[in-house]
């Protein structure tokens, strides 16, 4: 990870001066992150959490003029990454009906993954999760952000994200073969 | 112990898919950043240099040059005022004084330029975003 110095200067290039091997720096420190979360919410897609993660990117670009303190860049890139998902989410809905068929959920990885390692388990058993115990329970451990970090970013009340970590906490911990995989 | 430092913690941090293609990612990515600021004009060097020179950095150096080349005049007036009444402050007023307050107010002035002139930006910056959205 680069240091909080760089990380501002980097964001203070790409603003002021439009640089784009500043922003190709900052996108290099947060792809991972970035794509992880898209991964955990699509389970496993990479065409696209790709997608998804690029069309971010894109939107940290056109919009970076509009980040009022760089301290605070990382729950804003959260932010946007969360609002791409949730609009993701959305249109899939609206093909859905104009379709009238059931698209199957996108969560759901178990068509997707034929071994049945830890990675698939998890992701398995993330799909058993609602929307916001998946969002907070990624947020919270796959991105390390605080709780309250997580309620500026997907816009959940203090006590809601807390809950919802809690129910995901417990089912997760509940389902059946994912810590003995882990354990052993 | 931290909450976060659990065993869900090192679950996921142990089985987190691998992103494929992670090392395509940023050259794909710039190469549409590229056509995108093709889209959106960008501010000239004279335009950069102009708002730089108008922000406070430039203002604060002036201030520091004056108060260097005034300190002689400010440090008799403060040491006159110390050992006077206040009702008899008027007569040590002289140009200099005017001169550093009249430099203060330019200097606000041009501080309200600058601020105005970062608020007309981002407005050019949203017209753009809203062009580009219904392009």
């Amino acid at each position: 990870m680069p240091s909080r110095l760089d990380e501002r200067a980097w964001i203070a290039r790409c603003k002021l001066f439009g640089d784009e091997k500043a922003f190709s720096k900052l996108v290099d420190a947060y792809k991972g992150k970035v794509l992880r979360f898209f991964l955990m919410q699509t389970g496993g897609d990479q065409e696209l959490s790709d997608d998804l993660a690029q069309e971010t990117f894109i939107k940290v670009w056109n919009k970076l003029q509009s980040l009022d303190q760089a301290k605070y860049f990382s729950t804003w890139l959260y932010r946007l990454a969360y609002n791409n998902w949730i609009d993701h989410l959305r249109r899939r809905r609206i093909s859905e009906q104009i379709e009238g068929k059931s698209i199957p959920d996108e969560g759901g990885a178990g068509d997707k993954l034929d071994r049945m390692d830890l990675q698939s388990a998890l992701l398995d058993a993330l799909s058993h999760l609602n929307e916001q115990e998946r969002v907070s329970v990624t947020l919270f451990y796959l991105n390390e952000m605080s709780i309250k970090e997580i309620v500026k970013i997907t816009g959940y009340a203090e006590g809601s994200v807390k809950g919802y970590l809690s129910r995901g906490r417990e089912k997760l911990r509940h389902m059946p073969g994912l810590m003995e995989l882990r354990n052993g | 112990m931290d909450k976060r430092k659990d065993d869900l913690y090192s679950l996921f941090q142990d089985a987190c898919p691998e992103p494929i293609g992670e090392k395509e990612f940023t050259p794909k990515l710039m190469a549409r950043v590229e056509a995108e600021g093709r889209k959106v004009r960008k501010r000239t060097a004279a335009e950069v240099a102009f708002q730089f020179l108008l922000s406070p950095l430039p203002m604060l150096i002036c201030a520091v040059a004056l108060l260097l080349i005034y300190k002689d005049t400010i440090l008799a007036w403060l040491l006159k005022l110390a050992s006077r009444y206040p009702s008899q402050m008027s007569q040590f007023v002289d140009l200099d004084i005017i001169g550093i307050i009249m430099v203060g107010i330019i200097s606000l002035g041009c501080i309200a330029i600058w601020v105005k002139m970062l608020e007309d930006d981002s407005r050019v910056i949203d017209i753009n975003s809203i062009r580009q959205k219904y392009n």
